[in-house]
């Protein structure tokens, strides 16, 4: 591909002052992704959530932020102001969260929110709107299109949540969308539909898709690129196929470390968490 | 060393009774590990209460040990405990860790309570530091071996397990599941575990049944488990769930 960089993150450094002192929760992070799946993978606390979230300019008021650039699609997000990245966010970025019971309005029904982000980002008169919402609606595999989107999001259930917030994401045709832990709230059996409704979705819109989790199959199944993060680091980066021969020791512990259905182990590994790894770190990046 | 024959169990609702579980069925030697496979609103957490005795069924009954758990004594519960979900709200946010262990020997009048505490703490990997420290100060890791802990303090013979891993990291999953496979060995206990997780029910369990609303649809051995032989269309919704990604994960021998 010869195109421009959908994102290009460099030298990303976020940290917090506690009480008890300065937390780097996410330390010299650089990336480049275009518009294909990338996953970023790594356990709570590695600073994967707030690496997608700065892209957006939703970290929390007390993060101090310092990078060389971040860059989405050549505009430069770290010094954009609050009016242009209102610009951005849901427009041409588009987020999805861990659980829809929290991220969808309980007081407006989902055509009210399905339309509202064609209203806000002003792309279309009502009726395009709601004709586009009907249409979304069914493509993420709703056949009762019309009771959804008079429902309240009390009367949808988790992955109905999900896969509406999905259509939801789509109104203004993003260029990318953020998934954070999309199906962690969600039941086995609905995980996979929901999964499956996004990635075509994804796939279908050539949209840039970051997945965040902590679900280390999950993502190899669903992105073509995994970022690994440890201690706010990349500490690896590899192709999804090749994750088997993965080389460093936190990403081999990683995979070691779940129990398989295909094999039967009397003990799981542990990591061994006073190993030095720093000189390992960005040995991927 | 536990059986549970034709169990039922309904809240009464508005319009009549809401069954919850039907004509639930198993037995588990002693030193088993049985799982029961669910997702939510399977009825998955109100089987564990009924068999801790935080709930009496409604039809059938509960045999510990040949007896039937009919009256909940203090005998009774000493020999069942039972490890929770979310070891951020089973323990006492305002309580030291050697309060909460230190309880349940209180409650069943035991001796010696701090000697026991220690030891408590050093079988699961814990050293006496942490005796006077609250929740908070603790890791999720930290804190499910807590909770692990206080079940134990009291030499139980039962430990029901309700999803112990789902709320962890993985490499500390690891951590918590190999604990609990060494306890259960050194102490000959048996376990009830429930998850939604095929791969840790396979990897702890002998047997385990999948419940689908309130029954169970199939009882299926380990090596089924890990083979996906199952029939029912539900468990081979569930066994495709488990196995995404797992091509990818093949790892060359």
């Amino acid at each position: 591909m010869t195109e421009q960089p959908l994102v290009e993150i460099s030298a990303l450094d976020i940290s917090f002052t506690t009480k008890s002192g300065r937390v780097d929760a996410v330390r010299g992070v650089s990336f480049t992704m275009g518009r294909e799946r990338l996953g970023i993978v790594g356990e709570s606390g590695s600073g994967k959530s707030l690496t997608a979230r700065c892209l957006l300019g939703i970290l929390p008021a007390n993060a101090e932020v310092r990078s060389r650039h971040i860059v989405f699609d050549g505009i430069r997000v770290d010094t954009a102001g609050e009016a242009e990245m209102r610009r951005l966010r849901g427009r041409r970025i588009g987020m999805i969260l861990q659980d829809p019971k929290y991220s969808l309005n309980p007081l407006l029904t989902v055509s009210q929110q399905l339309c509202e982000m064609f209203s806000i980002h002003r792309v279309g008169n009502r009726a395009e709107a709601r004709a586009k919402a009907i249409d979304l609606l069914r493509a993420v595999g709703f056949t009762d299109a019309d009771r959804v989107m008079a429902s309240y999001p009390h009367e949808l259930s988790g992955g109905m949540g999900q896969r509406a917030m999905i259509a939801m994401m789509l109104m203004t045709d993003p260029d990318l969308i953020v998934a954070d832990e999309p199906t962690s709230a969600l039941d086995v059996t609905v995980k996979l539909k929901v999964l499956d409704t996004m990635d075509r979705m994804v796939r279908e819109r050539r949209m840039g898709l970051v997945l965040i989790s902590h679900d280390l199959n999950l993502v190899a199944a669903y992105c073509d690129r995994i970022l690994i993060m440890y201690r706010g680091r990349v500490v690896e980066t590899l192709n999804s196929p090749d994750l088997a021969a993965a080389r460093h020791p936190y990403t081999r512990a990683l995979v070691d470390s779940l129990p398989r259905l295909d094999r039967q182990v009397d003990r799981l590994k542990t990591l061994d968490r006073g190993a030095d790894w720093t000189r390992w770190e960005n040995a991927g990046a | 060393m536990l059986e549970v024959s034709r169990l039922s169990f309904s809240y009464a609702g508005r319009h009549g009774p809401v069954p919850i579980l039907k004509d639930i069925s198993f037995s588990v030697p002693r030193g088993g590990a049985y799982g029961v496979i669910g997702e939510s609103g399977s009825g998955k957490s109100t089987l564990l209460r009924l068999l801790s005795g935080l709930a009496r069924p409604v039809e059938g009954q509960i045999l510990v040990d040949g007896a039937p758990a009919v009256r909940w004594s203090g005998k009774m519960r000493r020999r069942v405990q039972f490890v929770m979900q979310d070891p951020y709200a089973s323990l006492h946010p305002l309580k030291t860790i050697n309060s909460a262990l230190g309880e349940p020997l209180r409650i069943h009048g035991e001796r010696d309570i701090p000697a026991r505490v220690e030891k408590a703490l050093a079988q699961v990997g814990l050293d006496a530091s942490f005796r006077f420290r609250f929740p908070h100060q603790l890791s999720g890791g930290q804190r499910q071996r807590v909770a692990i802990a206080r079940a134990l303090i009291i030499n139980p013979e039962i430990v029901l397990l309700d999803e112990p891993t789902s709320a962890l990291d993985v490499s500390v999953q690891a951590e918590v599941l190999n604990l609990l496979k060494d306890l259960q060995e050194e102490r000959q206990l048996t376990f009830v575990l429930v998850s939604h997780d095929l791969a840790v029910v396979a990897h702890m369990c002998d047997r385990a049944s999948v419940l689908h609303s309130g029954s169970i649809v199939e009882t299926l051995e380990a090596r089924d488990l890990r083979a996906g032989n199952c029939s029912h269309p539900y468990s081979k919704e569930l066994m495709a769930s488990a196995r995404v990604g797992l091509p990818a994960l093949e790892v060359e021998q």
